[in-house]
């Protein structure tokens, strides 16, 4: 697999699930993916928690960072959330935290085929904690499809096309965190070779 | 809407097994002889712990309604072909006639495909009343073998 990276398994998320089940009414505060124009996100609802405070144009306009986020009223609702997001981001050394939804697909929908904004796939990297998911529900990024199970952790490619298509029983409900991860930008040198580089500038 | 997938058979095993009696009542050859169903589901599972098993599913709104079940290893006489010999598959009567086998087949070839397989053997039963051959055919098999028995007790 090259388009798919498992990063963790077995994570406890039952407190994380209960907390979404028994607060039915978060996934209606806010339906800006859903009602998106023409946006892949038709069959699915989310909760956020973590989002850009305006949107790319505005934060532009005002000379402010487009990849920074704040916590959302769903981080109070669900503070189960923030131990998993953290975690998270501790396991993979990520320096900053983006965009943190939780997405509910239900059964025999789609996420319709789409590749995410090249901007923000380059700047962050994006991980699916798998909350709930049963077989059926097949997750497509490029040429390759794997069924994310629940309790685990992924990395994908979002800068490729993706879709989902849940045919199975259930509703399929991930916890989507961007994370910065540190990255070295290597040009045909060997780690050891930039670090003499940097000693010698 | 159907979807096909490639699942671990260890944990989808316990779907698997109340659907095997049906097969085996429609396909098996082994029934006319007195001889019940009895599936070695531990050399199943250590197959697939070995990394030898393609398990593929045909899914409905969750549903299992098609499997195929394949075993992959360097071939006996030409270790350098790796080969999948199709154990056995089935599409539920119901769900049959809108292109369920083309699915399936079709994912365990991309997968076949993907591990590197050079060769995928398969076949199905002679005395059957539904065949695959149009299947076998439309996927690019050629007919390349025939195999007999013989119930050496009744002979």
């Amino acid at each position: 697999m090259k388009n798919f990276q498992l990063v963790a398994q077995g994570i406890d998320v039952g407190q994380l699930i209960l907390q979404v089940t028994r607060q039915p009414d978060l996934w209606k505060s806010d339906t800006y993916l859903r009602d998106y124009p023409q946006g892949p996100f038709g069959d699915t609802e989310t909760i956020f928690l973590r989002f850009p405070p305006a949107s790319v144009t505005e934060l532009e306009r005002a000379a402010r960072d487009q990849h920074e986020c704040v916590w959302m009223d769903g981080a109070i609702h669900l503070p189960a959330a923030l131990p998993l997001i953290h975690g998270l981001a501790a396991r993979v050394q990520a320096e900053r935290i983006g965009r943190v939804m939780i997405n509910k697909l239900r059964p025999g929908g789609r996420v319709f085929p789409h590749a995410d904004t090249p901007a923000h796939a380059e700047y962050y990297d994006r991980f699916h904690v798998v909350l709930q998911s049963a077989p059926g529900c097949n997750f497509r990024c490029g040429d390759e499809t794997i069924h994310m199970q629940t309790g685990c952790v992924y990395w994908f490619n979002n800068a490729l096309e993706h879709e989902v298509v849940n045919n199975s029983v259930d509703d399929r409900i991930h916890m989507i965190v961007d994370l910065r991860c540190w990255k070295v930008g290597i040009r045909g040198a060997t780690p050891s070779t930039i670090m003499l580089d940097k000693l010698e500038t | 809407m159907l979807t096909v997938q490639v699942e671990r058979l260890a944990a989808g095993l316990d779907e698997l097994k109340p659907i095997l009696p049906r097969h085996y009542e429609e396909l098996s050859l082994h029934q006319f002889h007195g001889i019940p169903l009895n599936p070695n589901y531990p050399f199943y599972l250590a197959k697939e712990e070995a990394g030898e098993c393609i398990y593929v599913t045909l899914r409905e709104a969750g549903r299992l309604v098609g499997y195929f079940v394949g075993f992959v290893s360097p071939g006996l006489h030409y270790q350098d072909c790796l080969t999948l010999i199709g154990d056995i598959f089935y599409v539920v009567p119901e769900h049959r006639g809108s292109a369920g086998g083309v699915l399936l087949f079709g994912r365990v070839k991309e997968e076949a495909r993907r591990r590197g397989v050079k060769a995928f053997w398969a076949g199905d039963k002679v005395h059957a009343a539904v065949h695959a051959d149009r299947l076998f055919e439309k996927m690019g098999f050629e007919l390349a073998e025939k195999m007999y028995c013989l119930w050496i007790e009744e002979d």
